[in-house]
């Protein structure tokens, strides 16, 4: 579905036509779904989200306005009340102080060649689970960029529109959370090389 | 990195916050072409964000959360 495709919907469903919502809603609702669940890692938490994200894009659909793209306000809302729902369950207690230490000697982890090292191996449970606590302990700040820009794959304009900061923000805090991230995926393969 | 000089790191830093397929400098990627050093840290960002999206993939969403969902919006199938 194009963006006028889209549109033409969204026009449609402010009129309180539900067919035209319901197809809203069967095109974006596992995007939502799958954005909840890369931020709260929980499939019980990413529907709520994805819930709590179309009732209020039912409730709101009259205010919107169309100066933004539909998905970028859907994307807003969801990522807040993501973060909202991480915010409240406190599995958020990183702050960017707490980051700022981190930067101050980026390279103290030997670095291997990572070419070496058979990835394949060690993409186990184990290393599954280290790459989500390392995502984990980014401040919400340089999570949701990270989230948004790698994972979902978003550009560095869609992001900072959805997240409403400036570009040059973008920037820097994706810089910092794919640092950090490359540091703590040094560390598990200075590990792995160790013990292999 | 030692041997470098804080603005190239800090060159190389910010073209790390870019779409890392980005043409952003071309005297800073000369420099990172021709410097194994460079080359080896911008190879490992990447690396690093390739691991965590093929480690992140989207999962198909069950069936019973979108009837739920639009069983609380009140939506037909």
């Amino acid at each position: 579905m194009d963006n006028s495709q889209v549109n033409k919907l969204v026009s449609e469903a402010k009129k309180g036509d539900q067919v035209a919502f319901t197809q809203l809603v069967e095109f974006f609702s596992e995007r939502v779904y799958n954005l909840g669940l890369r931020i709260l890692k929980n499939p019980d938490d990413a529907a709520d989200v994805l819930q709590e994200t179309f009732l209020a894009v039912y409730e709101k659909i009259d205010s919107f306005d169309g100066r933004s793209n539909f998905f970028t306000w859907l994307y807003r809302i969801a990522t807040n009340f993501a973060f909202m729902k991480l915010r409240k369950d406190k599995r958020t207690v990183y702050t960017d102080q707490d980051m700022e230490s981190q930067f101050d000697n980026p390279d103290q982890v030997q670095i291997h060649e990572w070419q070496d090292i058979p990835l394949q191996d060690m993409l186990n449970d184990e290393f599954r689970k280290r790459l989500d606590d390392a995502v984990d302990q980014l401040p919400e700040i340089y999570r949701s960029v990270f989230i948004l820009r790698d994972l979902e794959n978003m550009s560095i304009k869609e992001t900072s529109k959805i997240l409403d900061i400036t570009e040059s923000n973008v920037k820097i805090r994706l810089k910092r959370a794919r640092l950090y991230l490359r540091e703590q995926l040094a560390q598990y393969m200075s590990e792995f090389v160790k013990e292999n | 990195m030692e041997k470098h000089s804080k603005k190239l790191i800090d060159e190389l830093c910010n073209y790390l916050g870019q779409d890392l397929d980005h043409p952003m400098c071309k005297e800073l990627m000369h420099h990172v072409n021709e410097c194994p050093e460079c080359q080896f840290y911008l190879d490992t960002v990447k690396m690093t964000v390739s691991i965590f999206r093929d480690t992140h993939k989207s999962e198909p969403m069950p069936e019973h959360v979108k009837d739920n969902l639009l069983k609380t919006l009140n939506l037909k199938k």
